[in-house]
């Protein structure tokens, strides 16, 4: 029982740093960024082929693999996202560009390093399992729930007081106003996509810390609608929303898998999703925004 | 020669055949485009006409005709459509768009475990039955249903519901239905498909009907052009036979697949159609050109028009007033936007609601339309209760309306915009079409012409087929003005017509709208501009604060302290008013 609630803490650490990134984007420019997996796949992948490949330790590889998601995430800005928000496209347009972005992206892995899937050399953290009244836990999982956690009180504390983070905010209650105040809004949102991107590819090498051979070019594809279930329960764009998500898609699909199996655990997060969508639209607490933050 | 295709066509039947089903799998997520309602379930219809389909054709034992089984299948896939459908009409845009991508996936997962035992490895053999011919005849016949649907008044109440769903209802069309239907159209086309998808294969496996099947069916969309059926045609041929093409390229093919796609979402929106008209110019639609009316054409000719369009009313001139407002409030959270408001409007009069920024007069108007319900209160007009009912079915009754900030189907000619709002018996007139009856080629033409009469009229001049969002500021509040009156309403409700135009229009519109109030006809008029009011109006109510103020004629209403005191809160500038109402009257 103790096993299952620590493994759904690191299920939901991994969900909530991935869909942060989800509602970040949707927030500022309510449009969704479903390029979003294909980065989580670019992150755990760059991290991966450098531990493996340039023998780098993982001190360089993981930073590595976050910068490299992080300006992904600035190109996909530029070249997928940016052109149609000046064009003043509806939110059908964008949705198809970050699609097609994410196939260039997953492909372009596919052809680079094929259908294997890759771990992270042995060794590379330390692994001595830890027990805590019963439980194992792995210091890396210990690792994944601290920087969720971290991160997450990060993010906030950003938004709420640094300029940056004000900046976000007022894009994201007016584009229009912001622009009249003097702040450079394509940089803001250049920036609002970094952070998010950062943030999936992190979450994409952790998953590869935590799971052997889980780094494929395809492991974008579960998460992605599992992130959209999250942001959808969570209210599309508020970090607790996000946190609460997490927690309750990475508890019901822990359930699920003791109740009926596993055969059937995507069902529920989906299940999940469309009874929140037909009963609450705006998600089970409401769409708070990143105004509230 | 004939060798030569016969052999080609020999050769390359699978990718005839692929074509030819991802075309129609194309045309169902089209239906959901072509109406702003980005459903991309279509992969779960398939999986549920392909599995009934494989359940109907057991290895040994007796098997159902291949006939019954297209039947059962697109039935099937049909009735959870249109199940679908009901729950999420509610939800729009992006929300609509997980929802389905989530029913995919569950679907996906339900037959992954299906049947019990069978453990996701798919179906066992299924022998083949589908031919080519018989996809194409189908494919064929789908696609006559849509090019005769299209310009059909199906068609176009489905294109304006993509451009603005709530002004579409407050022209009288029932949007929830019209979606319903295209949930049910997308859900038969898809079940169709997976029942000849499950008899060409012979296998199939849960995994076919993904998400990334949602995906490359609205790539096919996207790049063929989501605006026409067509597209969708061009769209699923190119992706199905590049593929094909690029085949040298090996894993890259993929790639190439996604920069098209990223190439004309940014440079094409309106997809590959577009490209010859937009590069050679070749392409023309055939536009009607409307001349101005003759010069001193008399003004009674309006009246005449007008007066045909107004239809029959048991309200006789000045007896019972034709509206009853009584103690409407409407409340949002802790805001008292309207509070216990009552007026009455006549038949044939022009009744102008003026009040400060803020008073309710725009919550006035939206909940005698429906788009607000009011929290308290009745409203009666002809007779009938307005409260409660829906938005469209108040238009129906004979309430139009125009919006303060233009609500046009901008990207639709201004004469489509015109005829959407002519569509009374648009499901009977369509059928009409499809079949090709003369009685609906005949009545499509009149209504045309009545349209273009009536944007005439509006004083419309030039291109009416040219989207409405192209035109000037004033000739797009024209446009809408004469989009609410084809819909013959009995109120016609303006909110700030006059806003944003120069005097000399304003004065031009005050004539016009003089003209329309016809003894069977009331209108109420809001307006910031209160010499336009104090020209047109035979009575006025002022509101503030969400309350009636005061109400009489112009004159009572220019001496009224209350007004000038809500209006200008100086008695200094009263003389200013009065100096305004004297220059006005």
């Amino acid at each position: 029982m103790l096993q299952q609630i620590v493994n759904t803490l690191i299920i939901a650490s991994i969900y909530a740093l991935f869909a942060l990134g989800y509602a970040l984007v949707f927030g500022v420019l309510d449009i969704l960024n479903l390029a979003h997996g294909a980065i989580f796949m670019a992150g755990g992948m760059a991290a991966v082929q450098a531990a493996l490949v340039w023998h780098w330790t993982l001190w360089l590889a993981v930073p590595f693999g976050i910068l490299v998601g992080g300006l992904l995430g600035v190109v996909l800005d530029y070249a997928a996202v940016a052109p149609l928000h000046a064009r003043g496209a509806g939110f059908l347009a964008p949705l198809i560009s970050t699609l097609a972005a994410s196939a260039i992206f997953v492909n372009v892995a596919l052809a680079s390093f094929g259908a294997d899937s890759f771990s992270f050399p042995a060794g590379s953290f330390p692994d001595t399992p830890l027990t805590f009244g019963g439980a194992i836990v792995r210091p890396v999982q210990i690792l994944i729930v601290g920087l969720a956690v971290l991160l997450m009180l990060a993010l906030t504390l950003m938004l709420r007081y640094s300029r940056l983070g004000r900046a976000i905010r007022a894009v994201a209650a007016n584009r229009l106003a912001a622009q009249l105040a003097g702040i450079d809004v394509g940089r803001t949102v250049a920036i609002t996509f970094f952070l998010a991107s950062a943030l999936g590819a992190l979450s994409g090498i952790l998953y590869g810390l935590n799971l052997e051979s889980a780094i494929t070019y395809d492991m974008g594809d579960t998460i992605q609608l599992r992130g959209l279930a999250i942001i959808v329960v969570g209210g599309m764009d508020s970090i607790p929303g996000v946190l609460l998500g997490s927690l309750l898609l990475a508890a019901s699909e822990t359930l699920a898998v003791v109740g009926i199996g596993s055969s059937y655990r995507d069902a529920i997060g989906f299940g999940l999703l469309f009874l929140v969508l037909v009963i609450r639209p705006s998600g089970l607490f409401g769409r708070r925004g990143l105004r509230a933050a | 020669m004939f060798e030569a295709i016969g052999n080609w066509l020999a050769t390359n039947s699978n990718l005839i055949n692929d074509t030819g089903l991802n075309a129609l799998l194309a045309l169902s997520i089209y239906v959901m485009v072509a109406c702003g309602q980005l459903s991309l379930a279509t992969p779960a219809y398939a999986a549920i006409g392909a599995y009934t389909a494989a359940l109907m054709t057991p290895m040994s034992g007796p098997r159902v005709p291949f006939v019954l089984q297209l039947s059962a299948g697109a039935t099937l896939a049909t009735v959870v459509a249109a199940l679908l459908g009901l729950p999420l009409l509610r939800l729009s845009g992006i929300y609509l768009n997980i929802a389905s991508i989530g029913f995919v996936a569950v679907v996906s997962v339900f037959f992954l475990n299906f049947p019990p035992g069978g453990e996701g490895s798919g179906t066992p053999y299924i022998p083949p039955a589908t031919q080519s011919w018989q996809i194409y005849l189908i494919l064929g016949l789908a696609c006559y249903l849509f090019w005769r649907l299209e310009g059909s008044a199906v068609g176009r109440s489905l294109r304006s519901i993509r451009q603005d769903e709530a002004a579409t209802r407050a022209l009288g069309i029932d949007a929830a239905s019209h979606k319903l239907g295209a949930f049910a159209a997308s859900g038969l086309i898809g079940g169709i498909a997976g029942v000849l998808y499950a008899r060409l294969h012979f296998q199939i496996t849960p995994t076919t009907f993904s998400f990334g099947e949602a995906v490359n069916d609205l790539t096919s969309v996207i790049v063929g052009g989501s605006f026409t059926w067509f597209g969708s045609l061009l769209g699923a041929s190119l992706m199905t036979g590049l593929p094909d093409a690029f085949q040298f390229l090996q894993n890259a093919r993929n790639i190439v697949d996604g920069i098209v796609l990223l190439l004309v979402i940014l440079f094409l929106p309106g997809g590959l159609v577009e490209l010859p008209a937009r590069t050679l110019g070749l392409i023309r639609r055939r536009r009607p050109v409307l001349t101005a009316p003759a010069a001193g054409e008399p003004a009674d000719a309006r009246d005449g028009q007008h007066g045909t369009q107004a239809p029959e009313s048991g309200v006789k001139i000045g007896a019972e007033p034709l509206l009853r407002i009584e103690g409407v409030s409407c409340f949002f959270g802790g805001v008292h936007a309207l509070e216990g408001v009552s007026m009455s409007v006549r038949a044939g009069t022009v009744h102008g609601l003026i009040g400060p920024n803020g008073a309710g007069k725009t919550t006035l108007v939206n909940v005698l339309t429906g788009f607000n319900r009011p929290t308290a209160g009745r409203i009666t007009f002809d007779g009938r209760r307005l409260d409660g009912r829906r938005t469209y079915q108040i238009a129906r009754l004979g309430v139009a309306r125009t919006f303060q900030n233009i609500r046009l189907f901008a990207a639709l000619p201004a004469i489509e915009n015109v005829l959407v709002a002519r569509h009374r018996h648009g499901l009977r007139r369509s059928l009409g079409r499809v079949a090709f009856l003369p009685t609906a080629a005949r009545h499509e033409r009149r209504e045309r012409e009545a349209a273009l009469e009536s944007l005439r009229l509006a004083g419309i001049h030039g291109d009416a087929g040219r989207p409405a969002g192209t035109l000037a500021y004033g000739d797009q509040r024209r446009v809408e003005i004469a989009r609410a009156l084809a819909t013959q309403p009995r109120l016609l409700l303006l909110d700030e017509p006059a806003a944003g135009m120069n005097r000399q229009e304003t004065t031009k519109l005050g004539e016009a709208i003089r003209a329309l109030a016809l003894p069977t006809r009331a209108i109420l008029l809001i307006e910031h501009d209160l010499p336009l009011i104090m020209q047109v109006c035979d009575y006025i109510t002022v509101l503030n604060f969400g309350r009636v103020i005061a109400e009489g004629t112009p004159a009572e209403i220019a001496a009224n302290p209350a007004v000038i005191e809500a209006y200008l809160g100086h008695e200094d500038d009263v003389v200013a008013l009065e100096q305004h109402d004297v220059a006005a009257l």
